[in-house]
Order: structure tokens, then sequence, then C-alpha cells
């Protein structure tokens, strides 16, 4: 068990840590954006007059804003995390998104990028490779790997339960990364492990996609409807030659069989498919309020007639895969939990982080002995991964509280924001690898995240005027001064660290020539 | 907040029951019985969490909370332990009453 701990955590530990550190931002992934987008943070659902403001505001913007052969449109109405009226549409890398002022309907100018749900989301699934699902797959893989080591793990450490509570600061940082990998390991074990078992659950028909192709006869669309409940038909020849029905009058209409089937509820999302073709189709989908498993009670209706086409009834199967699958998303309204969600993320950030620094340092004690470079080349590799990600993050969150002419030009700022991440994270790589033999990458890492982090709050400060009372903004800002905090913390611990190995070496060096 | 004051009484429970805890609060190692007895003490504070928790939440989101309360009074009762061991057994039981209060 002990190699099979050891080795899935070294072969793994970096991508299990960039999955963990991404799905731990992913919780707060909405107020992220309305931190990296101030023009975002408007208060209210309600429209000038007091009323909800209308969907059907959203389609002259959609007609305007996506490209002709957009698949589908998206309409998000206002909600508490997301106060506007939210446009999105597939786009060549992602989804174009703009925003409605809730109060007039009017586009708000766009400023930032939704990091939070662009950028860091996708990232925690798919790692931005879209490619025949591959990013998905290899998260499934890592997934898979946690799962071992969490199993291993308990057997491996044979003092888990008799070092449970044992943390011991003043001790060589060794000892106390090895409390602090003990410690978040056990009291988050049963939040990691199903986290990460639904993690698998929720991608389930992308890796049964061989299964499902066989015995549907790759026929996609029967699948969804018979697993799924779905409803779709193909595009007509012809363009549309009727208007779009009342979108609101439609959501009336879902919201009323919402109520009659027991489960009512406001709607979360309004889709259009074939938006442009005489065979376009409206979906509503209802938001989860305090639901945990993900079923949205999707109604479908034709958009040139309104009439209702089909009611979502998923199987007792998919009920449990969706009900998993809300237990790994958390998009119940409960913000305790998200909190809590947060917190057990973090505990499993550090539980990955400090078992790959144990592992190569105990090795890079070895290997020094022995004179071999290898834990080197490891340790930079530890380094890109626990410093370098944070470093892409808080480098690109400052990027966006920047005016975006200064760092994305003219073109899209979530493109700009995505070459600068990756950017600034292979940047962190060439640094851990030319400084591998110094050791001095870990302390120079670290004093970057706390002195960006700390830029971060600065920039947001002085680039918007409600960075300390919107809620979300406030609630970012602390968080970044803690990362601010905790990194030069570390940074600190470290220079320590090396000044007293200086010392200890000269004193030695001095010792022997006497 | 009664699950994590609980669940924190919990592990300030299991901790007394190990020897390494029990020596630094106690100055002594634990004898036997009372070593089950605060595991014991745990276990049922631990329980006791998870019925608040679910009384107030319901099913799903109580025991949701429950673990998440669990796993952030566990590092809470660590952090006391590493710099106030002594301190272990009263806040414990403050912790027990004020939850008994909160709940109540």
């Amino acid at each position: 068990m002990d190699p099979l701990h050891a080795w899935t955590g070294v072969l793994f530990g970096a991508l299990l840590f960039a999955i963990f550190l991404m799905g731990t931002l992913a919780v707060f992934d909405r107020e992220i954006d309305r931190w990296a987008q101030p023009h975002t943070r408007v208060a209210g659902a309600r429209g000038a007059t007091g009323a909800p403001l209308r969907l059907d505001t959203a389609l002259p913007h959609l007609q305007a804003l996506a490209p002709e052969k957009a698949a589908f449109w998206l309409i998000y109405p206002p909600s508490e995390r997301v106060p506007t009226l939210r446009l999105s549409w597939p786009a060549e890398l992602g989804r174009g998104v703009r925003d409605l002022d809730p109060a007039t309907g009017a586009a708000l100018p766009e400023q930032g990028a939704p990091v939070g749900t662009q950028l860091f989301y996708p990232f925690h699934y798919n790692l931005h490779l879209k490619w025949a699902n591959l990013g998905e797959w290899i998260v499934g893989l890592a997934a898979m790997a946690m799962l071992v080591a969490i199993v291993s793990g308990v057997a491996t450490h044979r003092r888990i339960f008799r070092d449970l509570l044992a943390l011991r600061p003043g001790r060589s940082l060794q000892r106390t990364a090895l409390d602090l990998h003990n410690l978040c390991g056990v009291v988050a074990l049963p939040f990691h492990f199903v986290i990460t078992l639904s993690g698998v659950v929720i991608f389930i028909a992308v890796y049964l996609q061989p299964a499902i192709g066989w015995l549907y006869d790759g026929q996609r669309a029967a699948y969804a409807k018979e697993v799924l409940s779905r409803y779709s038909r193909p595009p007509a020849r012809q363009a549309a030659t009727q208007p779009i029905v009342s979108l609101d009058a439609l959501a009336e209409r879902a919201r009323s069989h919402w109520a009659a089937a027991g489960e009512p509820g406001e709607v979360q999302l309004v889709i259009v498919r074939n938006p442009r073709n005489a065979e376009a189709v409206v979906e509503v989908r209802r938001a989860y309020e305090r639901r945990v498993g993900l079923e949205a009670g999707t109604v479908y209706f034709d958009a040139a007639s309104g009439e209702l086409l089909h009611a979502e009834r998923l199987p007792t199967a998919s009920r449990v895969q969706r009900f998993i699958t809300g237990l790994h998303m958390v998009q119940f309204d409960h913000w305790t939990l998200r909190w809590l969600y947060f917190a057990m993320g973090l505990a499993g950030c550090v539980t990955i982080a400090t078992g790959s620094i144990v592992w190569v340092r105990k090795r890079a004690e070895r290997h020094a002995r022995l004179g071999l470079a290898g834990a080197g080349w490891v340790e930079a590799l530890n380094v890109a991964a626990i410093a370098g990600l944070p470093l892409a993050t808080v480098g690109v969150l400052l990027l966006n509280a920047l005016p975006t002419s200064w760092w994305a030009g003219n073109g899209d700022p979530l493109t700009a924001s995505m070459s600068w991440f990756f950017g600034l994270w292979a940047g962190s790589l060439l640094h851990a690898v030319l400084l591998r033999r110094g050791g001095r990458h870990w302390f120079q890492q670290c004093a970057a995240v706390a002195a960006l982090a700390a830029a971060d709050v600065l920039a947001s400060s002085l680039g918007s005027a409600d960075a300390w009372s919107h809620p979300a903004a406030l609630g970012v800002n602390l968080a970044l001064l803690g990362v601010s905090a905790g990194a030069g913390h570390a940074a600190w611990r470290l220079r320590q660290r090396s000044a007293a190995g200086a010392r200890a070496f000269a004193g030695a060096a001095a010792g022997s020539a006497g | 907040m009664t699950s994590l004051l609980w669940s924190f009484t919990a592990w300030c429970a299991f901790a007394l029951a190990i020897e390494r805890h029990h020596d630094q609060v106690f100055r002594h190692a634990p004898r036997r019985l009372p070593g089950r007895a605060w595991c014991a003490l745990g276990t049922a504070a631990l329980l006791a969490a998870l019925a608040a928790s679910v009384t107030t939440e319901g099913w799903p989101l109580g025991v949701l909370a429950w673990v998440g309360a669990a796993a952030v009074a566990g590092c809470a009762a660590a952090l006391l332990l590493a710099w106030r061991p002594r301190h272990c057994l009263q806040a414990a039981a403050c912790a027990l009453l004020l939850g008994a209060v909160m709940a109540t």
C-alpha cells in the first residue's frame, strides 16, 4: 500500500492539486466574476417599475450578438448571485457572455472577464482540453487515482488515528507538513471521498461513451431521451418564419407546471435551441434553490407556437445520478455550506500539497547524498503546481482589476485572460526549473503570490467604489488578503530556513577548515 | 452552529482518549477505562451534532453540513491542542454548553 500511495501522489499530485484548487475556487465562481467585473455588481433583480425584468428584453440583444449559426442561446434571469440578466451563446473559445442591466434592460459596458465561471470552473473539470473530451478523461483518471490515494493512505499511515490531531508547528517544516497532511486528510476524509467519487459519477456519460454508442446504435439523442428525459428535434431546412413567442409567457406556464407537480420554483435558465430555425425549441429550467439533486424539471415548448412539447420526468437511476452530481456541484442556496465546501476544498489542497512536499523533500535529501539530480526536477514541477498555479490565479485576477485595454488591447478579455493565465503558469515552471539547484524557487514564488494577492486588493479598492461594501467583492478581497498573509508567512519561514541552512553550512565549513 | 460546537466537543473528547493529548492536558496517560469513556463521549457528541444538523436543515443538507462542521471543528481542535492544550477540557465543556443553549 505504501508505494501505491506514494506513487499515485507523485504521478497525479500536481494535476490533483490543480483540479482541487480550481474546484475550490469554483465554489465561489460567480462571486469571483462579480469581483473581476465591477459593472455586474448591480443591485436588485427587478426592473425600474418594480416588476421583474422581462425575459423578452434579451431577444433583440441575442439576435445582434450571437453568431448566425449559434446552436443555442442561454438567458439567465437575475438571481441573488448573478444580479444581471445574463446572455450567453456558443463562441469559438468557450462561450460569449453579455450582461444586461436588470433595471433598464440595457447592455452593460464590458470590463474584465468572467474568469470565475469561464476560466477557473471549466479548468476544474476539463483543463480547457476539449478535443474528444480529453480533459474530462484526464480529470476522471486523476479522480480514480485520488480514490486509490485516499484508500491506500488510510492503510499506509499506520499512526494516522493515533496522530490524528497532532500538529507540531515548532518542529521542522517536514514534520509540520506531515502533520498537516494527516490532519487535513483525516478530518475531511468523508468529504474528499464523496467529492472525488461524485466527480467520476458526473461524467459517467463521457466515460461510458463506447457502451452508450453500442447500446443506442450511436443515437445519442435516444440515450438522452430515455436516460435524461431530454427532448430534441433535428433542425428544419428552412429558417424561422415566425418570431419566437413571449419567453415571459412560457416562463409563467413553466412555473404553473412545476407548482401543479408539487415542486414550485423560479426560473433559473431559458435555452432557445436552434434559435433562427423553423424547428426552434425553448427549454425552461427551474432554479435548484434548496434542492441538492440537480433536477431542473425542464419544460420544452415549441418556439413558434408555444405548444408544450415535453416535460422532464427522470427515471430513478438518473435521479440518483443527479443527486450525486448535486452533492458535488453545490448549486443549492446555502451560504454556510458553500463556505464549508470551500474550507474542505482548501483542506484537500493542503493534503495534496503537503503530501507531495514531504515525498520530494525525503527524496531530495537522499538524492543529494547520492549526487543524483532527479528530485530537483520533481521539486521544480511541485513548485510550479503548488506555488505557480496560485501565482497565475492571483496574476490573472490582478489584470482583471486593471483597465482591460492595458492587457487585452482590443481583443476578447476572456481569451486574453486565458493566455495570461497559462503564460504566467508556464513562466512559473520555467523559473522553478532554472532555480532547481538553489532551492530559492519556493521562497521567490511564495513571495510573488503574497505580493500579487495584496496588489489585487489594492487594484480592486482603487478601481471600484464598492470593493469593500458589495458582499461578493468584500468576500473575495478578504480571501485575497488571507492568501497574501499565508503566502507571505510561508515565504518568511522558507527564507528563515534557507538562512539557517546557509549558517549551518558556513559553520561546518569553518569547523572543517579549522 | 450547534453542530459545529458539538463536533468540536467530540474531537476534544477523541483527543483525550489518545495518549499523547491526554498527557498534554492532564500530564499523564489515560487509563484504560477513562480512555474508552472519552471515546464514548466523543461518539455521542458527534451523533448529537448530526441530529442537531439534520433537525435544522433536513436530511441531505443536514448530513452535508454535519460533515463540513465536523471537518472544521477537527481543525479547530488540532489548533487548540497545538497552542493551548491545557485549555482543551474547558473549551470542550464550553462548546458543549453553548451548543445546548443554542439548540434550545
